[in-house]
């Protein structure tokens, strides 16, 4: 039963979702916003007391997560944030399985009706390392047929409700650096996942042709449902962002939205040059993810370990701790701003020198 | 249904874990289902269909009372699924 809309998120399959993701995204807003501060809190004394040092990029991380384990309220609120994160996915995907028929139909039917805006090879591989269950995803992005629709569920509880008018999204692509002499026919969105990015940069460069590329074809399906069911017109192609299937200089304007903490630190130097490579002379690249090359106070880097122990962000500590901006520089990009966001994320943007 | 060991465990011992994921759960079915009788309740006294003690004087058949059954079931194995794993 179609359920209508709320903002651009379809309502959830049946009422008792709706009230469950709601429930969750609750219990998610108590846990980030009422009892963080006091694990925070906790944590900093638990620190002090084992003589450990307050602040760092790293620092003796396993120390510090077992003093400040043996801090009840840590440890309940580690048990509450995974337990609510599974079974948002849960609850979710359960009712979608009942229909998986149809959603799946609706995913084909919109590829039959706009031939020409999602690429795929079947014979594509897809790396082991992307086949993580990134935030507990069941399947992750790649192993589950219906993943978009479980990602856009699951992201507005993630998201803390702000993901159903693509709010968040608005935030990144508002950030988008764009070339200098203001000349922009290809822009990219680069692990687009479900294509939020993709058609808010579509609307904010109307003249540009757009893509959306990811590794997860599940996601781009939905991506491109979604996509053509607002009537923006943007292309979705399956890739990988270390083998970006395009010519030199080829867009004049890239963006990476929470990609580099989700991939392999050895892969970061590969996807600079591959942006570095598809970037005409004066195009510019965006970087928005996790903040790095920071020092942390200890809860900060508590619940950065725990994401990375526990809510399946395997790769995040490696970005955490890199230079992303002498990275982009040792590609022969230029860095013109590092700084924080409205939100936990960090925004970056280089550009490719003009050639003299 | 979509489940997966309950692990790790992160209080000092793991049958507290699934005590709280027990909690957690529950109250997700309480909210959801305050929710609904909400709605329905609105969605009736709009239509002039529902007058005060219907609910409670409301008597089901055989076949209701069956539904009710299963749906407890699911609804039990649901909440406590977690506190039956090895």
């Amino acid at each position: 039963m179609e359920r209508g809309y709320l903002g651009l998120l379809p309502r959830a399959p049946t009422l008792e979702d709706e009230s469950h993701l709601g429930f969750y995204e609750s219990l998610r807003n108590f846990s980030i916003g009422e009892m963080f501060p006091r694990v925070a809190a906790a944590t900093e004394a638990a620190a002090e007391r084992a003589g450990l040092p307050g602040r760092g990029s790293q620092g003796p991380v396993d120390s510090l997560v077992r003093a400040a384990d043996a801090v009840p309220l840590v440890a309940t609120w580690k048990r509450l944030m995974r337990t609510q994160q599974q079974r948002t996915w849960w609850k979710v995907r359960d009712t979608l399985l009942t229909d998986a028929a149809r959603y799946e139909r609706a995913l084909s039917d919109a590829e039959a009706a706009h031939p020409g805006k999602l690429h795929y090879d079947p014979a594509f591989v897809v790396p082991d390392y992307a086949r993580e269950e990134i935030h507990l995803q069941p399947g992750g992005y790649v192993g589950d047929s219906l993943a978009g629709y479980v990602f856009h569920y699951g992201t507005q509880v993630f998201y803390q409700g702000q993901n159903d008018q693509d709010e968040l999204h608005q935030q990144v692509v508002d950030m988008v650096a764009l070339p200098q002499d203001g000349k922009v026919e290809r822009a990219l969105d680069l692990a687009c996942s479900i294509g939020q990015a993709t058609t808010l940069l579509k609307q904010r460069l109307p003249r540009a042709e757009v893509t959306g590329l990811d590794v997860a074809l599940p996601l781009l399906r939905y991506g491109h449902k979604r996509a053509t069911g607002l009537g923006i017109d943007v292309n979705f192609k399956q890739g990988l962002a270390e083998q970006i299937d395009y010519p030199d200089g080829h867009f004049d304007v890239v963006l990476a939205y929470i990609l580099f903490h989700e991939v392999p630190e050895s892969l970061f130097s590969p996807i600079i040059a591959e942006v570095a490579r598809v970037l005409r002379p004066g195009g510019t690249f965006t970087i928005v993810d996790a903040p790095n090359g920071q020092s942390f106070p200890a809860g900060q880097r508590l619940w950065m370990q725990y994401d990375a122990e526990h809510n399946c962000e395997p790769y995040s500590p490696a970005f955490v701790a890199a230079d992303l901006p002498a990275l982009l520089e040792q590609h022969g990009l230029r860095v013109t701003h590092v700084g924080p966001t409205p939100t936990f994320l960090w925004c970056t943007q280089c550009e490719k020198p003009p050639a003299s | 249904m979509t489940t997966t060991p309950l692990e790790p465990a992160f209080l000092p011992h793991p049958t507290m874990d699934r005590m709280l994921d027990a909690l957690v759960a529950i109250s997700a079915e309480l909210s959801a289902e305050r929710e609904r009788r909400q709605v329905l309740e609105q969605v009736l006294a709009a239509h002039g269909a529902l007058k005060p003690n219907e609910i409670e004087q409301y008597r089901p058949n055989a076949d209701e009372l069956a539904q009710r059954k299963r749906e407890r079931d699911a609804y039990v194995r649901r909440i406590f699924g977690s506190l039956g794993q090895p």
